[in-house]
């Protein structure tokens, strides 16, 4: 099966919006890290799952290298638009302790 | 034989410089190969000669030349037959072959091309037009050449590789998969996805009585979850071993495996320590553990509450652990979302849903792990297994082996 999942940033400011779109899983991987490529500390994120269809345990492997990279404990990260399906995966991985979930 | 490696015969003033191209003519007419070799040679190529197609093969046999230049009407053996021939002595390998004929016809013509030929060009030719058609094939030969060295060369790493992986998944075997998951108080599965895949069952005997068992899971498949499942399952065993409790083992596979993982590598877990009247659980990342009373009584789950290990620092790390009393019937199920997720051919997964139905309709006789692997495999049919699955269930009622379920 073709895959067209992509991963894409926006820059707005000092927020950085990365937009998901299709599977959020390791296909993507080089793009995100791409989208996320050098941040700093203090910069803000939000990545936009409204168009994400499907996450697995690589994507949450993905988040956790933006937050270290963003400065881990201090990491300003909003993830949104999680579908209930999403949700679910972000709860089980009890995300919500490391990420602002909206 | 009249044919020889002819460079000598040219007057040095005009010859161009060395090509490293061997051509081999093949025509009855001397006066033609005479033409062909002095243009050829004045290009910077060696020349070999013949003047039927049985000669030609003998040469291309001693001398294996780059590319051929083909008459197709000569006594003994044609163009077409030498043509045939040749092809089928390079094998995998691409040797151009050009027709130079003085038939029009385009059956003939086309003719070339069917026996193995590679272009065509009559005659009487164009000297420019020949040799751009020369520098042509030439060019399609090194392409080819290049490929097919790339082509050896991906085969032989990945052979190696093969092998590799192959002595690398005893070692891993060994380490891993160990343990006590024979006793009659489990059932299991496990399924790779890949040669090496993520997921982690191991189980140990507690002095007190009873069993620790962990099922993981790691953040994708191959080579780093392999690598990190190793000190994980060592440390496992050990700290059992010595009956570390059950919070100090969590704290030391975290703290271990946030040092040695990179930040996007982690093992999503659960560990218990179950008995015949009651069970701990730590559950960080994977699915709720379901507790199921055979024959009836509605499930009762412990979610996961915890980050995975290898995540936070251990000063945030929390080894808080739910303490569930466990009755006579009970059984214990751990699942990774591999089984969840499975998929039919129309993208669906066999979801929390089907899975519960199909626990409410173990009997009390019966295998649960094997009724759900079926379950899960006759949903997915043909379509191919996308993540690992691994499922055990625990029967409380059976650890220490005498009592009935």
């Amino acid at each position: 099966m073709l895959d067209y999942s992509i991963a894409k940033a926006e820059r707005n400011g000092d927020c950085v919006t990365i937009r998901i779109q299709g599977h959020f899983s390791f296909p993507i991987y080089h793009q995100f890290r791409e989208a996320c490529s050098g941040p700093t500390p203090g910069q803000q994120y939000v990545i936009d799952l409204k168009d994400a269809t499907y996450m697995d345990s690589s994507a949450l492997g993905m988040l956790l290298y933006l937050r270290e990279q963003a400065g881990g404990e201090s990491a300003q990260i909003e993830i949104t638009h999680a579908s209930p399906q999403i949700n679910k995966v972000l709860m089980i991985a009890n995300f919500n302790k490391l990420f602002r979930i909206t | 034989m009249q044919a020889m490696l002819n460079t000598a015969l040219v007057n040095p003033n005009t010859a161009a410089v060395d090509s490293g191209v061997t051509l081999l003519v093949v025509d009855d007419d001397e006066m033609n190969r005479l033409v062909l070799q002095t243009m050829l040679v004045r290009a910077g190529h060696r020349v070999l000669e013949a003047c039927n197609g049985a000669q030609a093969i003998a040469m291309f046999t001693q001398h294996r030349p780059d590319a051929v230049l083909m008459d197709v009407m000569m006594p003994i053996m044609d163009g077409y037959e030498a043509t045939q021939q040749i092809k089928a002595l390079v094998g995998e390998h691409y040797v151009p072959v050009l027709f130079l004929t003085a038939l029009t016809e385009g059956r003939a013509l086309a003719r070339c091309i069917e026996v193995g030929g590679d272009d065509f060009i009559t005659k009487p030719f164009n000297a420019t037009i020949l040799k751009a058609k020369i520098d042509a094939a030439l060019r399609v030969q090194q392409l080819y050449n290049k490929l097919e060295q790339q082509a050896q060369t991906i085969q032989q790493h990945n052979n190696y590789l093969q092998q590799e992986q192959e002595a690398a998944e005893r070692i891993f075997r060994n380490i891993v998969h160990r343990g006590h998951l024979h006793e009659s108080c489990f059932h299991y599965r496990i399924s790779p996805a890949a040669l090496f895949n993520g997921d982690m069952l191991l189980a140990a005997p507690l002095a007190a009585g009873g069993y620790r068992v962990l099922m993981g899971d790691f953040t994708g498949h191959g080579l780093p979850a392999a690598v990190g499942a190793i000190p994980a399952a060592e440390i496992f065993y050990v700290m059992t071993a010595k009956n570390r409790p059950l919070p100090e083992l969590v704290r030391e596979l975290n703290r271990k495996l946030k040092s040695i993982l990179p930040s996007d590598i982690f093992l999503a877990a659960c560990v218990l320590d179950i008995s015949r009247d009651g069970v701990d659980i730590w559950n960080a990342g994977v699915p709720d553990v379901i507790i199921r009373n055979l024959p009836k009584g509605s499930p009762r789950y412990a979610a996961s509450q915890h980050p995975a290990l290898g995540i936070l620092p251990d000063s945030v790390f929390s080894d808080h652990c739910v303490q569930v009393a466990l009755t006579l019937g009970d059984r214990v199920y751990l699942y990774s979302d591999g089984v969840t997720e499975a998929s039919n051919h129309a993208g669906e997964f066999f979801g929390e849903e089907r899975l519960l139905q199909c626990l409410s309709e173990v009997a009390e006789t019966e295998n649960g792990v094997e009724k759900i692997w079926t379950a899960v495999n006759s949903f997915r049919l043909a379509t191919e297994q996308a993540d690992d699955m691994t499922l055990i269930e625990i029967i409380p009622g059976l650890i220490g082996g005498n009592a009935a379920p």
